[in-house]
């Protein structure tokens, strides 16, 4: 595959990809993993579990694509991921293993790529801090309250996408976003202190 | 509109432009003139900024394919799909020949209870018995002699049968005043007896495996003396066809055909000898039905466990 970020054509890839073109479809990927990996982590809490199911879920996305009809591809590959990462989640309460977060240290030093590059050491510091004061606050939600909010503010997805996505009606995604945020609010309140001055409520 | 009106989706549908436009412009009203209404809004917007603002962690790796990370489906599990779908029907057959035989064996012990004990034994008492019928037979045929039982016997000699052997002595003294009636030639006296075998033959069939009596033909030949072939005969082909009757041992066999009195019993003229004796009890005891041995649904039942446990096993190996 010859295409380019300027040749961008997403549906010239998908119809490429259904034809058995695994190059083409490697593009989508390379395009769309870092919202599936987040949306998987987010959803796994584990970076190792959220790294097996975003490769699941390209697989299987990849084994269905001929049965891909039209619409958001986007919300098609990011539902595809959501039915992959509960599906590891049920899997892993009938048989629970080591969690990752056992290993400590070594998270950071066996990714890399966790570790933003550009920034100043405090800056690096202070966001990831943010981040994870974030994600904190994202995993006491509920299980629907947390996927509304991250597939809307952290993925930038439309109500209707979200809507594909879940497999709801578009007033159930207003609904729950909405819960989710007034929640998200009173979380953070209690760690106002945590937050930069600019984000403070 | 009030401020109680616009709830919190409502808020939060307007950060994201989702209301719909006539609610666009009345909430945009309201905001203008409520200040808790803006309050609530700068609060919710600060959070999704918070939200949005923070940049996505990124994947570890690429997750880009390759043709061996998606193999093919391999195609053995239609190859075992057959075999599964035999073992299955097998397991439902043999289950249902379980329910039909253990059903029928409860019934067979509801209608006579310790028919399966003496079951058991009926095969080896069969050949015996039909054995020595026959060797008598032939013994007898010079001696021809035997009685009728009269038609208004066959109820009280069906409850003999069903009594479970137990003749009563009423019953005894009634049919051989009756054979006494009929008997055109008194002097020979062992006809009465010879009745006595055939009714017995007769009310032991409907027992089936458990409850007949198979009558006792030395002892016919004991006591017969000069007479009567034919009928003897007659009566000796009934109780080598009698179906399958059952003997617990010899005693009972003698105790349950005690001898008639030579003063009570006639011989039957040959004319009646000739025509089919017991035609009529024939036709008014009920047929026996086929028997089932108690071995069978327990060889049925172990065999469903058997081919269940193996569907089962072989279902998860398929699966797995």
């Amino acid at each position: 595959m010859t295409s380019t970020p300027t040749m961008w054509d997403e549906n010239a890839l998908i119809d490429a990809a259904q034809r058995g073109q695994m190059d083409a479809f490697n593009e989508l990927i390379l395009h769309y993993q870092s919202q599936v990996y987040n949306l998987a982590y987010h959803i796994m809490h584990d970076p190792a579990a959220a790294d097996d199911a975003t490769q699941e879920a390209f697989i299987s996305a990849y084994r269905a694509i001929k049965r891909f009809r039209g619409g958001s591809f986007r919300s098609w590959l990011l539902r595809i991921a959501t039915n992959a990462c509960y599906d590891e989640l049920r899997r892993r309460k009938r048989r629970p293993s080591v969690s990752w977060d056992d290993f400590g240290e070594l998270e950071e030093e066996a990714n890399p790529h966790l570790v933003d590059g550009g920034l100043k050491p405090e800056e690096s510091v202070q966001q990831q801090e943010l981040r994870d004061l974030l994600e904190r606050s994202i995993a006491r939600l509920p299980q629907h309250h947390q996927t509304a909010i991250i597939l809307v503010d952290r993925l930038g997805l439309s109500y209707e996408e979200t809507a594909n996505v879940m497999g709801v009606r578009l007033g159930t995604v207003k609904s729950r976003l909405a819960r989710a945020r007034k929640q998200m609010q009173a979380l953070l309140q209690e760690e106002r202190e945590l937050l930069p001055a600019r984000f403070r409520l | 509109m009030t401020l109680k009106s616009w709830s919190t989706a409502d808020v939060s549908a307007y950060l994201d432009g989702a209301l719909a436009p006539e609610a666009q412009v009345a909430f945009e009203a309201a905001v203008s003139q409520d200040t808790d209404l803006q309050r609530r809004i700068t609060e919710m917007r600060r959070m999704v900024t918070l939200t949005r603002s923070v940049p996505l962690r990124e994947p570890p790796r690429n997750y880009l394919l390759t043709p061996a990370m998606v193999p093919e489906p391999r195609p053995v599990r239609r190859r075992l799909r057959l075999p599964l779908v035999v073992m299955r029907a097998a397991t439902a057959a043999a289950a249902a020949a379980f329910a039909i035989t253990s059903s029928m064996v409860m019934t067979q012990q509801g209608a006579a209870p310790g028919a399966m004990m003496r079951s058991v034994e009926a095969p080896a008492a069969d050949a015996l018995i039909q054995k020595e019928a026959a060797g008598e037979a032939l013994e007898m045929h010079e001696a021809p002699m035997a009685m009728v039982a009269p038609a208004e016997e066959i109820p009280e000699a069906t409850r003999i049968a069903d009594a479970d052997l137990e003749i009563e002595p009423e019953a005894e003294e009634m049919t051989l005043a009756a054979e006494a009636e009929e008997v055109e030639d008194s002097a020979t006296p062992m006809g009465a007896a010879s009745a006595e075998l055939e009714m017995d033959a007769e009310n032991a069939e409907p027992l089936g495996m458990g409850g007949g009596v198979e009558p006792t033909v030395p002892e016919v030949a004991e006591i017969e003396g000069d007479g009567e072939a034919q009928v003897e005969e007659a009566a000796t082909e009934k109780i080598v066809e009698a179906p399958a009757p059952v003997v617990e041992d010899e005693t009972l066999m003698e105790e349950s055909l005690p001898v008639a009195p030579s003063d009570d019993t006639g011989l039957a003229s040959a004319d009646e000898a000739e025509t089919p004796p017991n035609e009529l009890l024939w036709q008014l005891v009920p047929r026996p039905r086929r028997s089932v041995r108690a071995w069978v649904p327990v060889t049925f039942g172990l065999t469903t466990i058997a081919l269940a446990a193996l569907t089962f096993w072989f279902s998860r190996r398929h699966r797995s």
